[in-house]
């Protein structure tokens, strides 16, 4: 680390200084992150993206699409996420082609989706991440279906 | 300030730390001031006190600040002195913080930053932390490269895979 009296520059700043630095909401920890390598590498380690503060997610015009048959099976789908902060402000997140056709859970900031195939595939919306999960019709008395685009899922319990 | 640090021998951390700046500048505060910065503080469990405190990170014009919060803030540890002449009030303590955060700016908050994150003063590092993500909200990654003035150095291609990833994050 550069000396503290000589001319140390805030990308030299020691990383646990820049962990604390984390205490940026969403979008903004994620703006953090893209300034330079120094300040990536801390967010990685203070494992941005984490957001104090829940986003609320919305995709009730994916839904309306969706009995319109505006969707096509295998385009992209974007939903709303609200900041609770300031309900004015929203974005528009993307996720890969085919993995949302319904959202059944949210957990440490990993979303439960249900795509095409009805399968369920673990998806960070943050990072990009997907992680696909065994297919359910593998276990007993599940039955999978897809007919046309709407979705129905029984799980056999 | 060194009238009101005298009084203050009779109550517990009577003994005076003397600590020393990167350019020998010389501070003298009870332990009670001292003993805030956890580092300090442990060395006076050590007793590695004696012949001063030095630090060598630390310039004069800094630990000046640094001492002058940490005076401010002596009142909160040493509570019982009530014959010392009223210690600073909540309301006053939290004007004072505000001012001195308000008045930071750039090389001043930074080294500000490094020297409390040194010294080991939780709650100094907690407020001039909160300051630069304060300076950093609603910026784009170009705006606090220039409020830091940070060199950007990703590759072009490192960039904007960056930015593909999170495209919504940098909408405006």
């Amino acid at each position: 680390m550069s000396s503290f009296t000589g001319r140390a520059t805030w990308s030299d700043l020691p990383t646990d200084i820049l962990v604390i630095l984390q205490r940026l909401e969403l979008p903004q920890a994620l703006v953090f992150a893209a300034v330079c390598t120094s300040w990536r590498s801390a967010a990685a380690i203070a494992s941005v993206p984490c957001s104090s503060t829940p986003l609320l997610m919305s995709w009730a015009h994916l839904l309306e699409q969706r009995e319109a048959h505006q969707v096509k099976v295998g385009s992209a789908m974007t939903c709303s996420f609200h900041h609770l902060l300031d309900a004015h402000k929203s974005y528009d997140v993307s996720f890969p082609h085919g993995c949302f056709v319904a959202c059944c859970g949210a957990s440490h900031g990993w979303l439960i989706l249900v795509n095409e195939l009805a399968n369920l595939v673990l998806c960070n919306p943050f990072t990009s991440r997907a992680m696909p999960l065994p297919p359910i019709t593998d276990f007993a008395r599940v039955e999978g279906g897809c007919e046309n685009v709407s979705f129905r899922w029984r799980p056999g319990l | 300030m060194a009238a009101a640090a005298a009084e203050a021998t009779t109550d517990g951390g009577g003994k005076m730390i003397i600590l020393i700046s990167a350019d020998g500048k010389r501070f003298e505060v009870t332990e009670a001031v001292a003993s805030q910065s956890q580092l300090i503080s442990n060395m006076i469990e050590d007793d590695c006190t004696e012949n001063g405190v030095r630090l060598p990170n630390v310039d004069g014009d800094i630990l000046t600040m640094v001492v002058d919060y940490c005076n401010m803030h002596a009142g909160d540890a040493a509570a019982a002195g009530d014959t010392m002449k009223a210690s600073s009030t909540e309301e006053e303590l939290k004007k004072f913080d505000a001012e001195l955060v308000q008045a930071l700016e750039n090389p001043v908050l930074f080294k500000l930053i490094l020297a409390a994150n040194f010294l080991n003063i939780k709650s100094l590092l907690d407020m001039t932390c909160q300051r630069v993500a304060d300076m950093m909200s609603g910026k784009t990654p170009e705006q606090m490269r220039e409020t830091f003035s940070i060199e950007n150095d990703f590759t072009p291609e490192e960039e904007a895979a960056i930015r593909q990833e999170n495209a919504w994050a940098f909408d405006d």
